[in-house]
């Protein structure tokens, strides 16, 4: 069969991909989409090591990685709407109030 | 720095990442993987969810309940007054208000035909400065000293 290390492999390819892309964008729909992308790659290792285990605790545990990425996408959307309808863009570059 | 020093600085970084993730995976001895166990896996993960983490599932879902209201309660539209009960005029009008669309400018790919292209709105009008929404956010709490009189125009 495939060894686990192929699949560890994997998820650290996908997280290395996401941090890449969450890095080098401007649209804040892309940043959301990263950050789902990182989420998704700790998920493959909570499956992976489950099913290595044998403990069925791994899966649950990606449920829950699941639905708590959806509320935060849920919520990381509507700022994005409030902000967009304050300053006409989802260019986060342009909106850096806080920064210096 | 240019954009393209942005995404090679990135690139490079997150190839060291990867770098070092992949020399600390691969030097350890390789397991056999285990072959998949379909239909017990499932009931498994049904056993654990409900025996074991049936606290957090129930928080979880608590969690979403609240997530999916903050997320209306942030995105709704800009002066519209929280209650309807007590400004039921202000908060309807401003509800029919804030959903004209009319100034929204779209890409040029997303325009349509020319024959049917709506007619661009004045530059001032639609650029929202900071100061543009806390004035309009200013109307809201002013039928609060005027609850019996007129709406403003």
């Amino acid at each position: 069969m495939i060894p686990v290390q192929a699949y560890v492999l994997l998820a650290a390819a996908l997280f290395c991909i996401g941090v890449f892309g969450l890095l080098t964008t401007r649209s804040a729909l892309r940043i959301l989409v990263n950050v789902e992308l990182i989420a998704n790659a700790a998920n493959i290792n909570f499956a992976v090591f489950a099913q290595h285990h044998g403990h069925a605790d791994g899966l649950a545990l990606v449920l829950f990685v699941l639905a708590i990425a959806a509320a935060e996408a849920a919520v990381g959307l509507g700022i994005f709407i409030h902000l967009y309808r304050h300053t006409r863009t989802i260019d986060v570059d342009r909106s850096a109030a806080m920064r210096w | 720095m240019k954009p393209w020093q942005h995404k090679l600085a990135s690139a490079v970084g997150a190839g060291v990442l990867f770098a070092i993730m992949a020399a600390a995976i691969t030097r350890t001895t390789p397991w056999q993987e285990v072959g998949a166990g379909g239909a017990e896996d499932i009931a498994a993960l049904a056993q654990a969810l409900f025996s074991d983490y049936v606290i957090a599932l129930e928080v979880l879902g608590v969690l979403l309940t609240a997530a999916m209201i903050g997320a209306m309660v942030i995105a709704r539209p800009l002066g519209v007054p929280l209650d309807r009960q007590h400004y039921p005029d202000v908060a309807d009008e401003l509800l029919a208000r804030s959903m004209d669309v009319s100034d929204i400018q779209h890409p040029a790919y997303l325009r349509g035909p020319v024959a049917v292209r709506p007619e661009a709105p004045p530059a001032g009008a639609s650029v929202a400065v900071a100061d543009a929404p806390e004035a309009k956010q200013g109307e809201g709490p002013e039928p609060e000293a005027d609850p019996a009189g007129g709406e403003e125009e």
